[in-house]
């Protein structure tokens, strides 16, 4: 083979072959690494024969980082196979290393050097820029340059880049090497171990833009590129999960978190995600319009949209947001857009829905706090107005939080004119209704726990003396009330994972706690005191931090037990006699024993064959 | 539409989970525990806002055996599911 030959040989190599390595001494080495290092050769130790087939180019990074020790003094060994290995370099290879180099050193020039400090100086910012850019660049090619340009102070942190980026570049290197390995017919079957893989990486530090990188160079098709994607996410669950549990920021402080943590994922994706698990109080939704506000106004825009077609009201348009928790001024201003759009949403009905909708909010709580530190402070109508106005809520929704807190120290009489309010209404008609002088269709405010503090509280003594000629008829109301209700003050349906393990928990041993019940019922035992039965034997269950955490996992036996025998109380005597509380629970039964051996028995078997498993 | 699990917070300031619901000639009651104290329970007519508490004994028994039918039907649902969590 010429010079000429070889050079072309390589240039046109793309995977090693058995015909690239030689002996010498007894030890395999390969004779041409990359076009880079024509002349170099490298012990291969125990390498040569997964070598085969793979890329030089990653053959050579390997050589670099452990895997391979580069040999050194090949020339000083006699050849036994192939002399030609020591012939000299063509200068056209070296040339192309300078010209890398110099690609890589003018990039940092040009692109990264005028950066701000603050990304500039960020050696994570600059290795992952550097590693994805120059991805097909070897490392130590990128080191000179980055070596070169710290020297001439265009960088800092210069050990702290060169090892980011030989550990991003290493990691890359391996990780598309491992996942170009899968057969490509198997690609789809193991979208999980792909994304495993990534999710790995990922947690090892490698950032997700050079995932990215890699994923593309697999060259998978579409569809299996969103499902490894999308599994992906799935494996970053419990990553979102453990964000979500531990942080107690709120508002634009963990907007900021989020980003910093998962600023170099697909943050779309990440708020999915994080909807998913994180407790509604978080409010991702409100935290997603300001880290991502394009892709949650047209997510707000498709909730709309969608209800509008099924001729719903505003009123459950805006629950829905509610439930997902999206910013109010932000769902405001979207909805203002919609409704330019043509959304078939009625003023009215906008209005009443919005009032409906804030009345529940936190912003409504904060507005409420503000207004009683702005009476603590005696600040004036003014001064409250004008900050109240920030909160960028119409002025008649502000009049209405007034009239629903009238007993704080605050000028009122001022404050809703400011408001565009002539007087107070809720006041008037308080005072008319106290009088009679209104039938009761006039529907009040709902009696909230907190208010009887707030009517104590009323400071002003013109309106302690109408609150004193308006007692006796708030007494009569009170005395109407039907002792055996109880208001409903919230409901939670999405929860945090978490609490989710508990709650089920509880809701099993509940179970188990009802058909005891319904089986001191059946011995004839006054239901009310079967309940009362049933609420003892749920405590048992739930006895020593819910003692059912540990038996349900460890014990599908359980499962099995409920669904042959199906009864929850054969779930509950399994459950009772492996905690050795079945005695407890039979001296709670005022009953024969005789019945409750015979439901124990039907337990009988299915309890031995498995009992190697019960704990 | 009540769904098991629920977390409610009642006016009396506690919170209770849903632990089971049934209709019972047109109304739906509810079976309530509370997520702290576990003797705690509710059995009650759900009215949208309001919870009206259940005492007749008849009724209760009723109840309660409705409930036991609605979690027997459920219960390997809620482990297997408590399982994956």
């Amino acid at each position: 083979m010429t010079e000429q030959e070889r050079v072309t040989f390589l240039k046109n190599q793309t995977v090693l072959k058995n015909s690239d390595l030689i002996k010498v001494n007894g030890k395999v080495y390969v004779k041409i690494a990359s076009v880079d290092r024509i002349s170099e050769t490298y012990d291969m130790g125990d390498y040569p024969k997964q070598a085969i087939g793979i890329p030089i180019e990653t053959v050579v990074q390997r050589m670099f980082y452990g895997e391979m020790k580069k040999r050194q003094t090949p020339t000083e060994t006699k050849v036994e196979e192939d002399a030609k290995i020591e012939t000299p370099v063509p200068d056209p290879v070296k040339t192309k290393m300078e010209t890398e180099r110099e690609s890589v050193y003018r990039f940092i020039k040009e692109k990264v050097a005028p950066l701000d400090d603050a990304k500039k100086n960020d050696p994570i910012f600059v290795a992952t820029y550097l590693t994805v850019l120059f991805r097909k660049v070897s490392q130590p090619v990128v080191a000179d340059a980055v070596k070169k340009a710290c020297a001439e102070g265009l960088l800092s942190n210069e050990s702290m880049i060169l090892n980011y980026h030989k550990v991003f570049y290493t990691y890359s290197s391996r990780l598309v090497r491992k996942l170009k390995a899968y057969p490509p017919e198997e690609k789809e079957k193991r979208v999980s171990a792909l994304s495993k893989e990534l999710y790995q990486a990922y947690k090892a530090g490698l950032p997700f833009s050079n995932l990215t990188f890699i994923l593309k160079e697999l060259r998978l098709d579409s569809t299996v590129y969103e499902k490894v994607e999308s599994s992906f996410y799935q494996w970053m669950v419990p990553d979102f999960e453990e964000f979500c549990q531990h942080t107690t920021k709120r508002g634009k402080l963990l907007a900021f978190e989020i980003v910093h943590k998962y600023g170099n994922l697909n943050l779309d994706k990440v708020f999915q995600k994080l909807e998913e698990v994180a407790d509604p109080s978080l409010r991702i939704h409100s935290l997603y319009a300001i880290v991502c506000p394009e892709s949650a106004k047209s997510h707000i825009d498709n909730i709309l949209m969608e209800i509008s077609k099924k001729t719903s009201t505003p009123l459950e348009a805006f629950q829905q947001l509610i439930d997902l928790g999206y910013g109010d001024t932000f769902v405001l201003a979207e909805i203002a857009n919609m409704k330019a759009k043509g959304l078939r949403f009625e003023d009215r009905e906008l209005y009443a829905a919005y009032y409906e909708r804030f009345k529940s909010s936190a912003t409504s709580h904060m507005i409420v706090e503000y207004l009683k530190k702005a009476a603590e402070q005696k600040l004036s109508a003014q001064e409250i107005v004008a900050r109240l106005k920030k909160f960028e809520y119409p002025d008649n929704f502000m009049a209405q939080l007034l009239d629903e807190n009238l007993g704080l120290e605050l000028p009122y009489d001022e404050l809703y004119p400011l408001l565009g309010r002539k007087k107070n209404v809720i006041k008037e008609v308080k005072g008319l209704l106290a009088k009679g002088s209104i039938l009761g269709s006039f529907h009040l405010p709902k009696r909230k726990p907190k208010e009887e503090e707030e009517e104590k509280d009323i400071p002003n003594p013109e309106e302690e003396e109408r609150e004193e000629k308006v007692e006796p008829e708030e007494e009569v109301v009170e005395e109407i009330e039907d002792p055996t209700k109880i208001a409903i003050v919230s409901r939670e349906k999405k929860l945090a994972s978490a609490d989710k393990k508990t709650l089920l928990s509880l809701i099993i041993a509940a179970a188990g706690g009802i058909s005891t019940a319904v089986l001191t019922c059946i011995f004839k035992v006054n239901p009310v005191v079967a309940a009362q039965n049933c609420a003892a034997a749920i405590a048992n269950f739930t006895a020593g931090n819910l003692a059912l955490q540990q038996l349900v996992p460890a014990s599908k036996e359980l499962i099995g037990l409920l669904t042959s025998i199906g009864t929850t109380f054969a779930g509950t005597i399994a459950y009772l006699r492996t905690k050795k509380k079945r005695d407890k629970l039979l001296k709670e039964m005022e009953e024969p024993e005789e019945v409750v051996e015979e439901e124990t028995e039907t337990l009988e078997e299915p309890q031995e064959e498995k009992g190697g498993r019960t704990r | 539409m009540i769904e098991q699990g629920e977390v409610w917070t009642l006016a009396d300031g506690n919170k209770y989970v849903v632990v089971s619901v049934v209709m019972v000639d047109g109304k739906r009651y509810v079976y309530l525990t509370n997520t702290v104290d576990y003797k705690k329970y509710l059995i009650g007519e759900y009215l949208g806002d309001e919870l009206k508490k259940i005492d007749d004994p008849d009724l209760l028994e009723t109840l309660l055996v409705k409930f036991n039918d609605d979690l027997k039907e459920s219960l390997p649902r809620i482990i297997e599911k408590y399982m994956e969590e």
